[in-house]
């Protein structure tokens, strides 16, 4: 099945940007749609009473009665938000903003509202409407890519001056839902807020393995399944809430398929990532989540079992063992069925189940031996790895104006994608035109080893050995480049007339 | 006003085009009754393991007996094996033209050219390609074939040499109404042979292909070859026995020094070259180039210019591909900033063997056609050239082998339990199982970018 990905920026404008799907990594390309983002807003009517643990006189799944659906817009209403969100991109060799709209859920009374990252990650400017139309500030505390999710401070000095009201939304479980059950999304699509929509649950746990999902440069979607609904939801309503008709949260509308196919994430997954976000966040410090990487893809054992001599339900298949990696320092290697894990079972028969596996590896504790169990041929061996904090491939990115460019930082993980031989240097992004850089003919994707002779390391050196030539103001820089396997010598005849 | 505009500038084109200069339409005619006889099609039928297809391309005589076409239409590709049925095409002015058995002579990668030679001797008129130079202003003709839906009838373009061009092969530019067909030979006044006018991507290369029949007439190439680049190939031609032997010394990614780069550098005004990747035990490795080192002069003279930077190493290699096997070619390179240049004599190596001449194996059940890693395979995916398997040449449309996930280019390195070194062995593994077990799935590890992937491949039961 494809999915075509499709996220809405700048809904004002009706521009579409499209959640890009640049699978360098293993395997074809999944399309997703990402359900876009588009303005939800709360407005509040109706109090908004229960409180966060499971009421007494919730049902296992309610039925949408038209009462219960009357009853529960009017109570969740009040924690949609519409986010109007300035993210940093980079573009022309330059740090720049783009513009998007989103919605959001408020999850508690301090003003936190939990929404996608691909409507606020990154952000450097933030607005919120509530639902009585009032509009405040908020910023960014802390996000997630990997499971699409960022927490938003509103400001609270603001909501009180300006005597906004808003109610928070309880989250419920998303491990007890059931298809078939009935729920509502509630959002702002294209722009259009206080939209809610409603549907049943088609699936409670879709993956779209083996596709792998991302937005922009940034791995999403590997940690959970998704929840697939087919309540409409469109460019806009990414960020808000799925609920049931007790009114709870359940999910985060996140992806939409067309025709009816759409996608949250479930809420169980959220829990755990604003635990995390909300204690790692320190003032002036955005909140984050940590977790473990061995540098191994998993695949599942579905009819291999017998070619492999394995009980059926037992083990998962390493598939491939990144380069330099934990795994494959400790001597891990390809068609290895991995059994354990610190003597905890890791099986994988389905497709549905590798993103619980993958989870497992990811809680480990980072950067601590982990003992692999594995089953190679005949034999059973035991490796121990050491866990490496997880990177996506997108590292840092950074401007460096004068040269016309901006760099990303050289991750472990791109240089397993791109097949170079270590970390060393710093990734060409883009270029400004009519800069020293794109004169120069750098080309996206060129790695930089060295500046004026001097060995990059990593970005900070490279910031180092610029911002020392600026400050001679060199007019000009050789740079030696790799591209491709080859290397090249690159001259920048750097200006300073401005 | 707008309408007034659009009148007015075609006028002033027709004005241009009557003030070139231009051959009499005598002579014109007399170019176009010498040549015609000498163009043929030639016609061979590719056959891989699923398919079969008939393929026509324009030829020009150059001996009594022999035929030349540009290596596009023999693209160097396909695997020499599965190109059969070789015939030559002789149109006649009336009636069908007549078929010929030919036997094909090989490519000549050096000129972009190949050779097929009739099977038994003929006595065609040749045409004589002459080293003469077409200055700009001259006036051109070239005379082409139309294709099969156009009986093979042959045609005159007339056109004037605008500018001569570097570029990685010498090309000549033309104004007016442009050239005829890719491969055609082009004349000048005097009726000597001078040039083949060359490959035109928006243009197919088959006569038999089935578009537009006047589709060489609507979008005109404007780009020949000098016969200078050429001639060689045509003095001493490929045969089945003695096929051109490339040579090569193992460096990969050359860039062309911009202005900026050799300033910087010190060598402004040098035509410069730099040695971007330096294939480990090949001749120039063993002859001590670096990667890196800036190459300055090629056996004691200053690099051939370019018309810009990124034309010379194109330029060097094309002048490198013309030393035969076994000699010895120095380059001067800059190691070191002002430093003395170091001379490094490499001797000349056959080029290592490509796909279209490896070895392929077809399992028919899974749809699976998988051939012989070659030098390029390893390079391409980053592995060491000591990395053993086969490769996923082609895969049957709707076959087992391609429903389980294999792709075109993946690297299979296992075949159920056993590690495949080469060809030999992957068919051997392969005959094996099937021998035993008719119907089981297999379970393959491959390589594809920088990931392994283990699929599992269930054949038609």
């Amino acid at each position: 099945m494809h999915i075509d990905t499709t996220s809405v920026q700048g809904i004002g404008e009706r521009t579409s940007h499209s959640i890009s799907t640049s699978a360098r990594r293993k395997r074809t390309r999944a399309i997703f749609a990402a359900a876009a983002l588009a303005l939800a807003m709360a407005g509040a009517s109706t109090a908004f009473a229960r409180g966060g643990e499971k009421g007494e006189g919730d049902q296992p799944y309610p039925p949408a009665t038209p009462k219960a659906v009357v009853e529960v817009t009017g109570r969740i209403f009040p924690a949609v938000v519409r986010l109007d969100v300035a993210q940093e991109v980079y573009a022309d060799g330059k740090r720049t903003v783009r513009r998007g709209i989103g919605s959001g859920v408020i999850i508690d009374d301090d003003g936190r509202v939990l929404t996608n990252y691909h409507v606020a990650g990154r952000a450097r400017e933030i607005f919120i409407t509530l639902y009585n139309k009032e509009r405040v500030h908020a910023k960014l505390i802390g996000d997630d890519h990997w499971t699409d999710l960022a927490i938003v401070q509103m400001d609270m000095d603001e909501i009180k001056q300006k005597k906004a009201e808003f109610k928070h939304a309880d989250l419920g479980d998303s491990k007890t839902l059931i298809t078939g059950q009935d729920v509502m999304a509630v959002g702002t699509p294209f722009g259009l807020a206080r939209t809610m929509t409603l549907g049943v649950v088609s699936n409670n746990e879709r993956t779209f393995y083996p596709e792998q999902m991302h937005i922009d440069e940034y791995e999403t979607g590997s940690f959970s399944n998704w929840i697939q609904m087919d309540t409409p939801i469109n460019p806009g309503n990414s960020g808000g809430p799925l609920v049931d008709l007790n009114g709870k949260v359940v999910g985060i509308n996140t992806r939409g398929g067309g025709q009816n196919l759409n996608f949250a994430i479930p809420i169980d997954t959220a829990k755990e990532v604003i635990a995390k976000i909300e204690s790692s966040a320190k003032e002036g410090k955005k909140g984050k989540v940590d977790r473990s990487d061995l540098g191994i893809d998993l695949k599942p054992l579905q009819d291999l079992e017998t070619f492999y001599s394995i009980d059926i339900n037992r083990g998962v298949l390493i598939n491939s063992v990144d380069h330099n990696s934990p795994a494959e320092k400790a001597g891990v290697k390809s068609q290895d069925i991995l059994l354990d894990v610190n003597g905890v079972p890791v099986n994988v028969r389905f497709p549905e189940e590798i993103a619980a596996a993958r989870k497992m590896i990811a809680d480990l504790p980072i950067g601590t031996d982990a003992t692999l169990n594995i089953k190679r041929g005949k034999e059973n061996v035991t490796l121990t790895a050491k866990t490496e904090k997880l990177q996506g491939a997108a590292g840092e990115e950074r401007e460096f104006k004068v040269w016309g460019l901006s760099v990303r930082e050289l991750t472990r993980t791109y240089a397993n994608e791109a097949q170079l031989d270590d970390t060393q240097g710093v990734i060409v992004t883009t270029e400004s035109p009519g800069y020293a850089a794109a004169k120069a003919e750098l080309a996206p994707g060129d790695v930089i080893r060295a500046v004026n002779r001097k060995p990059v390391t990593d970005m900070d050196e490279f910031a180092k050995l610029y911002d020392a030539s600026v400050e001679k103001k060199d007019k000009v820089v050789v740079l030696d480049v790799q591209r491709g396997r080859g290397r090249r010598t690159a001259v920048l005849k750097v200006s300073y007339d401005e | 006003m707008m309408r007034s505009m659009r009148w007015f500038v075609p006028a002033v084109l027709l004005a241009a085009g009557a003030a070139r200069a231009t051959i009499a339409p005598d002579a014109a005619r007399k170019v176009y009754d010498e040549v015609t006889p000498s163009l043929v099609a030639v016609q061979y039928s590719w056959q891989n393991e699923f398919n079969k297809q008939d393929l026509i391309g324009a030829g020009i005589v150059v001996g009594e007996d022999l035929v030349m076409t540009s290596i596009g239409v023999v693209n160097p590709q396909i695997p020499d094996d599965q190109m059969k049925d070789f015939k030559i095409i002789v149109p006649k002015e009336e009636g069908e033209p007549d078929e010929v058995e030919a036997v094909f002579q090989g490519r000549d990668e050096r000129t972009n050219m190949a050779f097929l030679k009739a099977k038994k001797p003929q006595h065609w008129k040749p045409i004589k390609f002459e080293d003469a130079v077409a200055k700009v202003g001259d006036p051109v003709l070239s005379v082409g074939m139309l294709p099969q839906a156009a009986a093979y009838k042959s045609y005159l373009m007339e056109s004037t040499v605008a500018a001569r061009l570097r570029g990685d092969v010498p090309q000549v530019l033309v104004q007016g109404n442009g050239l005829a067909a890719s491969g055609s030979p082009v004349l000048n006044a005097d009726g000597k042979a001078i040039g083949i006018v060359s490959f035109w991507s928006r243009q197919g290369l088959f006569l038999n292909a089935s578009t537009d029949a006047l589709a060489s007439i609507s979008n005109v190439p404007r780009f020949y070859v000098p016969a200078s680049d050429f001639l060689l190939s045509i003095q001493e031609p490929p045969t089945p026995d003695k096929p051109v032997v490339l040579p090569w010394i193992g460096v990969l990614e050359l860039s062309g020094l911009n202005k900026d780069v050799a300033e910087a550098l010190g060598l402004k005004g040098q035509p410069a070259v730099q040695v971007g990747d330096v294939i480990p035990n090949a001749p120039a490795a063993k002859a001590g180039l670096k990667q890196g080192d800036i190459i300055l002069k090629f056996n004691g003279k200053p690099l051939e210019r370019g018309d810009e930077a990124s034309e010379l190493p194109g330029i060097l290699h094309h002048r490198l591909l013309r030393y035969k096997v076994g000699e010895t070619v120095e380059f001067s390179v800059l190691r070191e900033q002002d430093q003395p240049l170091k001379d490094i004599k490499v001797t000349l190596e056959e080029q290592p063997k490509r796909a279209n001449t490896a070895k392929r194996f077809y399992a028919e059940d899974l749809g699976l056609v998988v051939r012989e890693l070659v030098f390029q395979d390893t390079y391409a995916r980053k592995l060491p050239p000591t990395q053993k398997g086969v490769i996923v040449a082609m895969e049957r449309p709707q076959s087992a082998s391609q429903s389980a996930g294999l792709q075109r280019e993946d690297l299979i390195t296992r075949l159920n339990n056993d590690t495949v070194t080469d060809i030999a062995e992957f068919e051997k593994l392969y005959k094996a199982i099937r021998k035993e077990k008719p119907h089981e799935a297999l379970v393959l590890l491959v390589r594809r970018n920088n990931a392994e992937d283990t699929i599992r491949i269930e054949p038609p039961q």
